[in-house]
């Protein structure tokens, strides 16, 4: 009997051990229970600013998403990369007198928190803030200044009545490129708690202030869905929802946009269960398997293009002047096989030899642009020869005393991009163009960009991921002449097919415009083009309305997710 | 004693002098603009110029570096670049957070170390000193990055014993000791692990070294137990390469947190500068080498002075 007793205590046991180290069964997670969507930021991201007029030191797309759940834009971008007048401040924006006129028609549905209207004082207010940050001299200067022709196409932006805005351009524009990346920068905050000073550098001082102080009284009035609920420092940031929203109200009970270290620490998390809205690092996208059945997982595409940068400056490590040579890029494009690559990213990808990106759906996309320029090392090694190009000694590429020899600066830490970029030196081998890679960290290789040309720059060809659009996707600030690329890049007829897109017309003059510029870009070859990779979104299943909702330019929308249970 | 100390501060004001000059002098060696770095790929010439001119990048060096020192002589450390905030805040936030980890881990491993270390001496080339040895090496040649993920996969994700990381849950209101100790569990877990297997080294060496000597023999001569022996006698002349160690390892520890903080998602010190330095958010920086510096100054201020605790010979004038 007592060896019985003994027996089935000694079991018992066994068991009640093995329960307690088994990972226990699905239940509801305390997510679900509490009504929480806990989501990961990118690695080191962290949220510092929350005025929606945003320092140029501190600009961020984090930033700009706390923005965008605290206030309503003027404009707001939809999936399909449209404006949609339905969830704007804006019901209706009428341009006028050739597009030099635009009449903003605010919707009378919105109010800010405590009751008032938002009316056409707030959305002057903070244009004149925006404008102010742009002049030389103002205490900090805005991150935006000039985009979209905010605010160096405004000759004046008057309120007409309590709902109606009318700005007034200093020539006829492009009415889709000021709309779209112009008017849609403007979340209007309340002039009646922020505008304090009759002197404007008075008032960006003060605001400066306040910018990393969610808990300011002033934040309190929103038109937002949500409000700011409290920040951890490097833990977590909520938001609550705002109960007098007057667009879709939030059904969840708090957003938590958590902290993470690195990606290995995001993933580790999503691993534990302990968010459930996340993303899978493309360093990682091998382990995805072991999210199955946590996760769904989704790929989704950035409203931009991804790209080698040539540096056309002539003093750039003595390669520059012949990347100006339109046969040597395409040259170098037909050493760049992008299928192959699509498959080292393991088929998730777009091919793409355009500016304007096929993905995600956009209306400004040319199918019929094609694709010219694709992989043939051997026709580009002809085009080289046919050019004047002869093979030296080591067989490099040479021509009037310069040789295709240069070094191909990558940011480090993606392997996917290390991989590709072995792949092209390989390719460009076999067509006598003799390329160094070397990687170096993502800040190093911004900071790289900006070698002052004067002294003669020290990179040749840089890769450090892409280019973003905010909406309407001309190529001034990328390929025009003087753009942000600091690659000196300079071709009059490119300008006249940029200028083109950015000129007035009937929808169908504009769409041609930007047709031609894209056939132009397709066959010019002004940056080495290169496969378009998704990032992917790991969303829990009990969380729904996550990637339906979101914009073509990257901002998600809170308010419309849900959490069944 | 007092004159010691003094003197010794007195003299480590040149050397943290010449640390903060060799300091700014290399980060702005470093090639590129900052403010491009600042501002991403989009800035334009207008706005890097603003930039420059708002942060002061458009002086001299030497200039840059008297305003920095001026203002560290007033206490103050200047904004991060990047996270619109003081760097003392900054610091201020991160201290307790690595202080707690280092110090909890290196108490504890001090403490494991110093018990392991005499036991194998004492019991040196036995079985449980040879286990204990191959224990020790198997740990001390382990990447810390790999033991990190395989306690986050073993005792998180597989045992959900520990969250995976971070210093507290999100959807807990007031979260209170409890929850803060089960977040640190795993990290303080993993420095531990790293840190008893070299210094358990350090303490059996110097114990063995110890146990031979002329004292040792005659205090067992005299007819006093093994264990007074070995505490009262060997242990407290063992501990001298141990307190070195300890003060020359306490900014190696604030920094060598870094891999842990990265992998547990624990914000500390160590990730604060790492990502200062990459980003090349001066002020930060500098404000790191304020801290490591005056750290290493005090570490091994600490050290001399534990010395003449241990050892009752050394007399400090």
């Amino acid at each position: 009997m007592h060896t019985v007793f003994r027996s089935v205590a000694l079991a018992a046991t066994l068991a009640g051990l093995t329960a307690a180290l088994a990972v226990p069964a699905a239940a509801q997670s305390p997510m679900q229970a509490a009504n929480t969507i806990v989501m990961a930021m990118p690695a080191s991201a962290v949220l510092d600013d929350y005025f929606p007029v945003q320092n140029a030191t501190n600009e961020s797309s984090n930033n700009l998403q706390a923005n965008a759940l605290m206030y309503e834009p003027v404009v707001l971008i939809g999936p399909k990369d449209t404006p949609v007048y339905g969830r704007s401040l804006a019901q209706s924006i009428v341009p006028s007198q050739h597009d030099q006129v635009f009449t903003i028609h605010l919707n009378p549905k919105w109010h800010w928190s405590n009751g008032t209207p938002v009316t056409s004082a707030d959305v002057v207010y903070t244009y004149d803030l925006m404008a102010a940050a742009c002049k030389a001299g103002a205490p900090w200067s805005y991150a935006q200044c000039n985009s979209g022709g905010i605010p160096n196409w405004i000759k004046s932006f008057a309120a007409k009545g309590a709902d109606t805005v009318v700005v007034t351009l200093d020539a006829p524009h492009n009415a889709e490129a000021f709309i779209q990346n112009g008017l849609s920068l403007i979340l209007p905050v309340p002039k009646a708690v922020w505008d304090k000073y009759p002197n404007m550098n008075q008032e960006l001082k003060w605001i400066e202030k306040l910018s990393a102080e969610p808990t300011a009284p002033q934040y309190k009035m929103i038109d937002g869905p949500f409000f700011f609920g409290q920040a951890v420092p490097n833990e977590y940031y909520t938001f609550l929802p705002n109960a007098r929203y007057n667009g879709h109200k939030p059904t969840i009970a708090k957003l938590v946009m958590q902290y993470f270290a690195s990606d290995e620490a995001e993933f580790a998390a999503l691993h534990k269960g302990s968010v459930n809205v996340g993303y899978l690092p493309n360093s990682l996208y091998g382990a995805r398997a072991q999210l199955n059945g946590q996760f769904v997982l989704t790929p989704v595409y950035g409203f931009g293009f991804t790209y080698l940068q040539p540096n056309y400056n002539p003093k750039a490590a003595n390669v520059g002047p012949l990347f100006s040579d339109v046969a040597v890029r395409i040259a170098l494009q037909e050493g760049i096989d992008q299928k192959t690559m699509l498959k080292i990213a393991d088929g998730q990808g777009v091919l793409d030899y355009n500016p304007v990106p096929p993905q995600p759906a956009n209306p400004f996309f040319d199918p019929k642009a094609g694709h010219p320029v694709t992989f043939n090392p051997a026709a580009g090694r002809a085009l080289l020869l046919k050019d004047g190009f002869k093979p030296n000694a080591q067989g490099v590429m040479t021509k009037d005393g310069r040789s295709l020899a240069f070094t191909l600066i990558y940011t480090s830490g993606n392997q996917t991009y290390t991989d590709w970029v072995t792949l092209a030196k390989e390719d460009w081998a076999k067509e006598g163009i003799d390329v160094t890679v070397e990687a170096q960290p993502f800040d190093t290789v911004l900071a790289d960009l900006s070698e002052t040309p004067a002294l003669g720059p020290k990179w040749s060809m840089l890769f450090w991921g892409g280019w973003g659009y905010w909406s309407y996707p001309s190529g001034d600030a990328v390929l025009g002449t003087g753009s942000v690329q600091w690659d000196d890049y300079n071709s009059a007829v490119m300008n006249r097919y940029i200028n083109a897109t950015l000129a007035p017309g009937t929808p169908a003059q504009e769409k041609a415009a930007m047709n031609a510029y894209e056939a132009y870009s397709v066959n010019n070859v002004p940056v080495i083009y290169l496969p378009e990779l998704p990032s992917f979104w790991e969303v829990a299943p009990y969380v729904h309305n996550v990637i339906s909702t979101m914009s073509a330019n990257g901002f998600y929308y809170p308010e419309y997710w849900s959490i069944s249970k | 004693m007092s004159q010691y100390l003094l003197r010794r501060l007195l003299e480590s004001v040149p050397t943290f002098l010449g640390i903060t000059i060799v300091s700014f002098i290399i980060i702005h060696l470093v090639p590129g603009n900052v403010a491009q770095v600042f501002l991403g790929p989009k800035a334009t010439p207008f706005l890097i110029a603003q930039v420059n001119h708002e942060l002061g990048l458009d002086k001299p060096l030497p200039v840059q570096y008297v305003i920095w020192l001026w203002q560290l002589l007033h206490g103050n450390l200047g904004n991060s670049y990047f996270q619109n905030e003081s760097v003392w805040q900054l610091i201020l936030t991160n201290v307790p957070r690595t202080l707690a980890i280092v110090g909890i881990s290196v108490v504890i491993a001090d403490a494991v170390a110093i018990v392991m270390g005499v036991y194998q001496a004492y019991r040196r080339n036995s079985v449980l000193d040879h286990v204990l040895t191959s224990i020790a090496y198997f740990f001390y040649s382990m990447p810390g990055f790999w033991l990190s993920i395989v306690m986050i996969v073993v005792f998180s994700v597989d045992l959900n014993l520990f969250p995976s990381g971070g210093i507290s849950n999100p959807l807990i209101a007031n979260p209170g000791l409890g929850s803060w100790v089960a977040h640190i569990t795993l990290p303080v877990f993993t420095l531990v692990l790293w840190n008893v297997a070299g210094w358990s080294r350090y303490m059996r060496a110097a114990t063995t070294e110890a146990l031979i000597q002329d004292y040792v023999r005659t205090a067992r001569a005299k007819g006093l137990g093994e264990f007074v022996v070995l505490v009262r006698h060997a242990l407290r002349n063992s501990l001298l390469p141990m307190i070195t160690l300890f003060g020359f390892s306490l900014p190696a520890l604030f920094s060598g947190a870094l891999v842990v903080e990265v992998v547990f998602n624990y914000p500390g010190l160590g990730l604060l500068f790492y990502n200062a330095a990459i980003q090349r958010d001066y002020p930060v920086v500098l404000g790191g080498v304020v801290v490591i510096g005056t750290l290493t100054v005090l570490g091994n201020l600490l050290a001399d002075v534990l010395y003449g605790v241990a050892d009752p010979r050394i007399q400090y004038r």
